[in-house]
């Protein structure tokens, strides 16, 4: 994503690499960097992550609003996307730069949240018809270090883990019009469920038929092409999309649609699913408290 | 992997309390010819010296006879001359020094090569050894072929020949030594972190070349048995796995002295592979911050003995 | 610098039961850098330098599986427009429902709920088949399972470029037909 260039002999020196086994700083084909992920700092969000993997870094935050819902689906709460690829995150996003990432980025979002069974939205439901709950999930890019869609849907999934909606109790009517209170109990909260909510795994095409996962900006260079994976917590595919100008042999992206199953297999669980430990963890802590 | 949660804020306020001894060590480990024990830490706008005798340098300006610090970092004295020089920046330059740099872009006789500096430094044809002989002046057809030499980017080791009015890097390669650098990894940290040294090319003894430019920019790339003949044609040899292991882990190594604000020399770097080995973390382990952050201690404990 | 691609899918506001806003919406800004993605990858791009690509797609009637026929309309149209291509690329799109595979789907089986489809645009004959596009929408699938659509789908795409294949020569015998018999009647 970032714009830098290599000269042919390092380009040489990283596909080698992926070839022998050995990437540059050390990793495996399909080794993660240190990933660090960060719940509650926004105190004016209702919830809200910061994710850092490598030099990439991302905070997301996630507010809830009360509105009319469409009519063609009365019992539905919404979940809306924004991706904001500011200047601060590279250079080249400067003005109009980082728009057509951001568009790509929040449309695959949406898709991996489009599925009632990633997000049950009729949960977001206060009165079928009138009032809805809509959060409003956004992303805003803090600095580009490569692997960016899986940072950000990581964030999302956090961010959402740690969202607390204060228990709207419905008082009574007048005129038609409804009347709400809004509990103000810290410990009256109603949670997003996203015991279900997918992820997404990026494959990078470095050479013929070899992937590797979470690249570095340096790899991406190296590889036109990528694949984006949803997968939920169960090693199911959501959804799947090609990105760049390249190929993949139907071999190559069979066997990354496996590797990802591989990582869900409950035996190897602990190598990367760790992320619902990690919010199981740090709920039986329960030193989880907003940063003020 | 680490996870953090928001009760976590402590341990990032010990990080940076950590992060702020590093630097005031680092400035120590800088000055401690010049100044004693404490360097003197000023901010813009300090009142640097009411004495009027004194020679206005680098980060600092003259308000009514006294000289008031225009950049946050440390005060250095060379007899009349005071100097502000700050912790982080980019790269000033300095005649003589050997820097890594990157090609940006072809223009008619020169290159335009990034330096980590405010501007593009500039390497004219007529400041390269042209292949083929030592004497020889440069032509039209080279003028014409000057991508088959260099082209966007590619790293050059190169030396600056001189810095114009302003602040433009001139560069030249009129030596063996210099020239395109082959396969490795590329690595920017900042130029203050880099230790002042004559000789910038180290085959370190555990089989790996590493370019310290002092802009910053440090290149790590297999040790090369014996001179090529050119230094514009680029092996495309497979690099084996033994060698890019010590350079991964060099790669990491160098990494986590930046990030500790730890003076990167050929001894520290060594210290921290030995270290790192030593204590048997795997390449891929450095890239933990908490193995980071011993190894880095490590290094730091075992310099000072 | 080699070439650039631009490409616009513009659904006609008729192409749809209920009519479209004529300013493009979210899924044909999407379609449109799908697209993009598809023919970067098909393109001799080398052959271009210093220029622009541009391929406007106009969907006149949406009956399902609107990607893969916008793949193969732009494949067929480059080769028309004798730009130079590694391969015919054809689009395909299969979506699956349970067990069952829906080859080629129909709008109305796209609209049903609980199921996925999965749109590959491809160039079947070039370095042994290769993909330049892939996308799946929402839905959940074991990746065992979604191989298969995708062999389904590789399969699909052969049978279009032999078809597409056929359709291009007569294309271009009738050209030639046309200019030999018009080059000798005057």
């Amino acid at each position: 994503m970032a714009d830098i260039s290599l000269s042919e002999a390092e380009k040489r020196y990283i596909v080698d690499g992926v070839k022998l086994g050995i990437r540059v700083d050390g990793r495996e084909r399909l080794d993660y960097r240190q990933l660090e992920i960060e719940t509650g700092l926004v105190s004016t969000a209702n919830g809200s992550a910061r994710v850092r993997l490598g030099c990439t870094d991302v905070l997301i935050t996630v507010k809830m609003e009360m509105e009319p819902p469409p009519p063609q689906q009365p019992k539905d709460g919404q979940i809306h996307f924004f991706v904001n690829c500011s200047a601060n995150a590279a250079p080249e996003f400067e003005g109009r730069g980082g728009e057509d990432l951001a568009t790509s980025l929040s449309a695959m979002l949406d898709r991996l949240y489009s599925s009632p069974l990633s997000l049950d939205t009729s949960r977001l439901c206060v009165v079928p018809g009138k009032h809805v709950k809509v959060l409003y999930v956004d992303v805003e890019i803090l600095e580009c270090g490569g692997n960016l869609f899986d940072t950000v849907s990581l964030g999302v999934k956090a961010a959402l883990w740690a969202t607390r909606m204060p228990r709207i109790y419905i008082t009574g009517e007048d005129g038609g019009e409804l009347e709400f209170m809004v509990s103000d109990n810290p410990q009256e909260v109603d949670r997003v469920d996203v015991s279900n909510a997918p992820i997404l795994i990026t494959h990078l095409r470095i050479t013929e038929n070899l992937t590797v996962i979470d690249p570095t900006p340096e790899e991406e260079c190296c590889g036109p092409v990528q694949v984006v994976v949803g997968v939920t917590p169960k090693g199911l595919i959501t959804t799947t999309q090609q990105l760049g100008a390249g190929t993949f042999a139907p071999q190559t992206l069979s066997a990354s649609l496996k590797v990802i199953a591989f990582y869900y297999h409950p035996h190897h669980a602990h190598t990367f699913w760790e992320c619902s430990s990690l919010f199981t963890l740090v709920a039986a802590s329960g030193q989880f408290s907003s940063k003020t | 992997m680490l996870w953090k949660c928001g009760a976590n804020v402590y341990e990032y306020r010990r990080e940076r309390e950590r992060r702020f001894k590093g630097d005031v060590r680092r400035v120590q480990a800088m000055v401690g010819v010049q100044e004693a024990a404490h360097p003197r830490l000023v901010t813009p706008g300090e009142v640097i010296s009411q004495d009027t005798s004194f020679m206005r340098g680098h980060g600092t300006y003259m308000e009514k006879g006294v000289q008031v610090a225009s950049v946050a970092g440390y005060v250095t004295r060379v007899n009349r001359l005071i100097t502000v020089t700050p912790l982080r920046q980019m790269y000033q330059g300095a005649v003589g020094d050997t820097v890594v740099g990157r090609i940006t872009r072809v223009q008619t006789n020169r290159w335009k090569v990034d330096v980590n500096s405010r501007l593009d430094a500039e390497l004219r044809l007529s400041n390269i050894q042209l292949p083929g002989g030592e004497q020889r002046r440069c032509n039209v057809e080279d003028e014409r072929d000057m991508r088959a030499l260099l082209t966007e980017g590619d790293l050059v080791c190169v030396e600056v020949q001189k810095i114009c009015d302003d602040g433009l890097l001139r560069l030249a390669a009129r030596n063996i030594k210099f020239g395109k650098l082959s396969q490795g990894t590329l690595l920017a940290v900042s130029p203050s972190l880099i230790v002042q040294d004559k000789q910038r090319m180290h085959d370190l003894p555990c089989g790996a070349r590493v370019v310290f430019g002092a802009n910053g920019y440090v290149y790590i790339t297999p040790t090369v048995p014996q001179e090529q003949a050119s230094t514009y044609i680029v092996n495309f040899e497979e690099v084996p796995v033994e060698v890019r292991k010590t350079i991964g882990r060099l790669r990491n190594c160098i990494k986590l002295l930046a990030h500790h604000s730890i003076m990167i020399s050929p001894t520290s770097v060594m210290t921290a592979f030995d270290m790192s080995i030593e204590q048997e973390f795997e390449i891929k382990d450095l890239l933990k911050p908490d193995v980071m952050q011993d190894v880095a201690l490590a290094t730091v404990q075992s310099m000072n003995e | 610098m080699s070439g650039q691609v631009l490409c616009a899918v513009k659904m006609a506001p008729f192409s749809a039961p209920v009519r479209l806003p004529p300013q493009p919406d979210t899924r044909q800004q999407e379609m449109s850098r799908q697209l993009k993605d598809a023919l970067e990858s098909v393109i001799v791009l080398e052959k271009f330098p210093k220029s622009q690509i541009d391929v406007y797609v106009t969907v006149i009637e949406d009956d399902g599986s609107l990607l893969g026929a916008c793949i193969t309309a732009a494949g067929l149209a480059l080769c028309h427009a004798n730009i130079d291509v590694y391969d015919l690329v054809v689009g395909a799109s299969v979506l699956f429902r349970g067990d069952v595979l829906y080859l080629d789907p129909r709008r109305e089986e796209e609209e049903v709920s609980d199921n996925n489809q999965l749109t590959i645009g491809m160039i079947p004959k070039h370095a042994g088949g290769q993909i330049a596009l892939m996308v799946q929408r929402s839905g959940q699938v074991a990746p065992q399972c979604l191989s298969e659509c995708l062999n389904a789908a590789v399969d699909l795409c052969n049978r279009l470029h032999s078809l597409a294949q056929k359709t291009l020569l007569v294309h271009l015998q009738e050209t030639l037909a046309h200019s030999s018999s018009s080059s000798s009647s005057p």
